[in-house]
């Protein structure tokens, strides 16, 4: 294949690479900011310090909210990748206009703007008694994770020759024999891809949270938010910092990975 | 792989599967002998894979039963059937080895891992694969899966083996030997074979009796020979094999020879079993290697159209006078003198060579 | 025990659909039924719920719907929020456009640097990016420090808390959107068509305008109306870059639950954005498929 530069080809890579950097740069203005010796948020002038860094991993509030984000985001992805990922296999076996009805009312909470499943699961969730419980909001995170879950499963599973759980069943597997021995190994990959995104969809969410808890259950997003609203505790920025290094230590080890393996298939 | 499941018989009752208006099968009826190898052959769409799906158990007939040997197995799950099936593509678990593979029935059924290692080893050797044991499917060639799709569908003695397209993957000399070692394979272990395939060379190589299908009926059952000498219908004619075909009406018949008058002259033909009687029309399939250059008892003369070397042989295109088109098939010794194409030649035929066939 | 007719009934519709011609039951919709429950028991019937409440609360009928449609108020943030998507919508197809070309005609490396730049932000927090863009475009930000410093203004400059503040915010949340679909459908294209209409005289521009950019349309409609959609329901990155001054639809019901408690007219409004972003969903789906759209 050719792959002429032309003006506008430069033109694109050259717009392109300044979007990206429009998309990565403001990210980092969080590190400097979270290294000033000052109580308030400004930029260090000379000396730094890692006193917010260590309010984030001492003060109750931080902490409490690390352990009610971790624990819902855990409790979410289970669900959502066993709701999620069961769904995409039965669906696949069954086929047919049922399946496909069904495939598309699990991918509702995605399409649904979240202000919306907000309001619908606060009023409910208050109806049930789940409102403000440590369960309402695993609930609440694990629908609005779960078609993730169910796409990624649903993609691996197009890869996959239906025949193979037709030969398990003529082997002598039965229905849910065969999904445990030869479906799930198949869709590992994709039943993993989904739970993260459950996890960090779960990990991020702030506007279901906002309506379905109020004191007993304080995530992480909703500190951050209230500090943004409220003074800008510089312990934001740590967090900020934080989060922002582990997503681009995980993007820089896929890229060195993802290139490591196509490095053979450049050659050929 | 004891004697009791040596082979068991299957008996059709009225099969049918209805996809809304299609009738994919339709009122199939069909005994196929304890320890026979049987294969349905058709045109893609005839209804053959869903017969065989059906009989597995992946289709539920809408009316008609199935049993085998004696019973009935219609509402039976496909894995309490203990049929093994060969699918098209072999659909071996991409995530376990060929050992993994084969043994896959035999932890389905509880056996202890020394008894599954000793009776994969033993499967494997008897497709010749004991050394690709530790191999992953996709590290294996097209031959060598469908081998381990073999081993994998025998390993736990089945009752039959349903075998789906079973060579459609490989090419043609693969192929070939492949036919032979399972047609061996099948005479050493006495079970019942059901083989679905549209190719015609494969079904008379392997099978005992062949099953034409067509729009989701049988059209036609016996062995590859006699399907072959006497089609009962045009369609069999052309499809297994090809036929010329001539119209004629009976103008007298004579000790068991018809004199048909055609559109270029009178024909006769030998009767045999199929009576006539005179004013009848009839349709002759003729096979294009019973045609031979010069006068005979019946007598043409045609234009040739093409005429093509083909190594083993050499095929030969005519047109007659009337318009019909003849095809003529010439042996490797005849074939040195092909007759150039645009001449004007002299065929001719046995009476005995023409076989008359039901029109569509 | 099924009876005979049941036999020579003809599989059609929803019902037969879920039992075979025995009458059995497929054992796999035993798979299907944990989000059967989670969908349609406590995600369905709760939004169900949020519609007849948009009717019933505080009296039966459609006030609700009036007041968003007469109201000044209501009425000016159902414009606000239709103008910012549409401003938000223009920028980010256009640059996800630029992107999303030089992503499917460059080198192999190059491309999939590209991709991954593409996708980090998608997983960070929309909380952290807001505040990143706060903290950057305040008045007394890194932005307006520089600009200062450098002599270019004497003035901070308004880029944050205004309508400004927030297309920047959403554009930069919307752009990944927008490239995806449009990457999707580039790489889908056979180069050999373009090869086909140059050799046949067609000039570089007129290749890439009649024969390359229909073909991309698909990918430009989905994911227009996916960043539009999206853009509908924005909520966290108006109220941090809006400050409260640019009130979006999302943050209206929030307003109306949280604080005024009026609940059925922030169902009301929750109606017309379901409604507007399911409408919107559905021709996406009848024309260029569901799949597409999500990549």
């Amino acid at each position: 294949m050719t792959r002429r530069l032309t003006p506008g080809l430069i033109l694109c890579v050259t717009i392109a690479w300044i979007v990206v950097g429009f998309l990565l740069a403001p990210m980092f203005i969080s590190v400097p900011l979270s290294l000033t010796p000052e109580r308030f948020l400004s930029m260090p002038q000379g000396e730094l310090s890692l006193r917010h860094y260590a309010s984030v991993f001492t003060e109750d509030a931080w902490l409490g909210a690390l352990g009610d984000s971790a624990m819902v985001g855990i409790g979410a992805t289970l669900i959502a990748t066993f709701t999620g990922g069961a769904a995409a296999i039965g669906l696949w076996r069954i086929g047919g206009r049922a399946a496909r009805i069904i495939g598309v009312l699990a991918l509702m909470p995605m399409i649904v703007p979240p202000i919306v499943t907000a309001l619908a699961l606060s009023r409910a969730w208050v109806t049930l008694g789940l409102f403000d419980t440590v369960f309402g909001v695993i609930l609440s995170h694990a629908i609005l994770g779960m078609p993730f879950v169910f796409m990624t499963v649903s993609a691996a599973l197009e890869g996959l020759d239906p025949r193979i759980a037709q030969a398990a069943r003529s082997l002598g597997a039965g229905p849910f024999r065969t999904v445990r021995d030869v479906i799930v190994p198949n869709v590992k990959a994709g039943l993993l891809t989904g739970g993260l995104f459950a996890f960090v969809i779960s990990w991020d969410e702030i506007i279901v949270t906002l309506f379905v808890s109020s004191r007993s259950v304080y995530t992480l997003p909703r500190k951050i938010w209230s500090d943004i609203r409220d003074n800008i505790d510089p312990a934001v920025a740590a967090v900020s910092t934080l989060m922002i290094g582990a997503t681009v230590i995980v993007a820089a080890i896929y890229l060195l990975r993802d290139l490591a393996r196509a490095k053979p298939k450049d050659v050929s | 792989m004891t004697d009791e499941s040596a082979g068991q018989d299957i008996r059709l009752y009225g099969l049918s599967k209805y996809y809304g208006d299609f009738r994919a099968l339709d009122d199939v009826n069909l005994h196929v002998a304890a320890g026979e190898f049987l294969t349905l052959l058709g045109p893609s769409g005839s209804g053959k894979s869903t017969l065989l799906m059906a009989l597995a158990g992946f289709v539920e007939p809408t009316h008609g039963d199935i049993f085998v040997g004696g019973s009935s197995i219609t509402a039976l799950a496909p894995e309490k059937r203990d049929f093994g099936v060969v699918f098209q593509g072999y659909a071996l678990f991409p995530h376990m080895t060929v050992a993994g593979n084969v043994g896959y029935p035999l932890k389905v059924r509880g056996l202890g891992k020394p008894e599954i290692a000793a009776k994969v080893r033993d499967a494997l050797d008897l497709v010749q694969l004991g050394h690709l044991a530790t191999r992953l499917p996709k590290q294996l060639s097209g031959g060598q899966q469908q081998r381990v799709a073999l081993a994998r569908a025998l390993v736990f003695s089945p009752k039959m083996l349903l075998l789906d397209e079973p060579m459609g993957a490989l090419d043609k000399k693969l192929r070939h030997d492949l036919q032979l070692e399972l047609r061996q394979l099948h005479r050493r272990l006495g079970r019942t074979f059901v083989n679905v395939t549209h190719d015609q060379e494969e079904a008379m190589a392997m099978s005992d009796r062949i099953a034409i299908m067509r729009a989701g009926k049988i059209e036609q059952l016996g062995a590859p020979r006699a399907l072959y000498d006497a089609p009962e219908t045009r369609f069999v004619a052309d499809f297994l094999g090809k036929s010329n075909f001539i119209e004629g009406k009976v103008t007298g018949i004579d000790a068991g020879i018809a004199t048909l008058d055609t559109a270029d002259g009178p024909v006769v033909h030998a009767l045999g079993t199929r009576p006539a009687g005179i004013g009848d029309s009839l349709l002759l399939a003729l096979r294009p290697q019973k045609l031979m250059l010069g006068p005979g008892p019946n007598s043409r003369k045609a234009t040739v159209e093409t005429a093509i070397f083909l190594g083993t042989h050499a095929e030969v295109s005519l047109r007659c006078a009337s318009g019909l088109a003849l095809a003529l098939n010439l042996g490797i010794e005849n074939a040195q003198a092909l007759p150039a194409e645009g001449t004007t030649v002299e065929l001719g035929w046995d009476p005995a060579a023409t076989v008359a066939v039901r029109p569509d | 025990m099924p009876s005979p007719a049941d036999k020579t009934a003809r599989p059609t519709g929803f019902r037969v659909a879920l039992r075979d011609a025995r009458g059995h039951l497929d054992p796999h919709w035993w798979l299907v039924a944990p989000i059967l429950i989670l969908v349609v028991c406590l995600y369905l019937l709760p939004l169900g719920n949020v519609l007849l409440l948009s009717v019933s609360d505080p009296k039966p009928g459609l006030d609700n719907y009036e007041r968003i449609a007469t109201a000044s108020g209501p009425l000016k943030v159902l414009l606000t929020t239709l103008r910012l998507c549409a401003i938000t919508t223009v920028i980010s197809i256009v640059l996800g456009f630029c992107v999303a070309f030089a992503m499917a005609h460059v080198r192999e490396t190059h491309q999939r640097i590209l991709v991954v730049a593409v996708l980090v932000p998608l997983w960070i927090s929309v909380l952290i990016r807001a505040f990143s863009w706060l903290v950057l475009l305040r008045d007394q930000g890194p932005v307006n420090d520089w600009l200062m410093q450098s002599g270019a203004i004497d003035q901070p400059l308004a880029l944050v808390r205004n309508e400004l503040g927030v297309v920047i915010g959403m554009v930069h949340y919307l752009i990944p959107y927008a490239v995806l679909p449009i990457f999707a459908v580039m790489r889908g294209i056979d180069q050999r068509l373009l090869f086909a209409s140059r050799s046949l005289g067609a000039g570089a521009v007129t290749t890439f305008l009649k024969v390359y950019l229909p073909l991309t349309l698909p990918g430009v409609f989905a994911a227009t109306v996916i960043v539009f959609v999206f853009g509908l329901g924005f909520y966290v990155t108006p109220a941090i870059l809006g400050g409260g001054r640019v009130v979006m639809l999302a943050e209206s019901v929030s307003v109306a639950i949280l604080q005024t408690v009026r609940w059925g007219f922030g169902a009301a409004q929750s109606v017309v954005l379901l409604v507007l972003t399911l409408v919107l969903i559905g021709i996406m789906a009848k024309t260029v498929g569901l799949k597409k759209g999500f990549g």
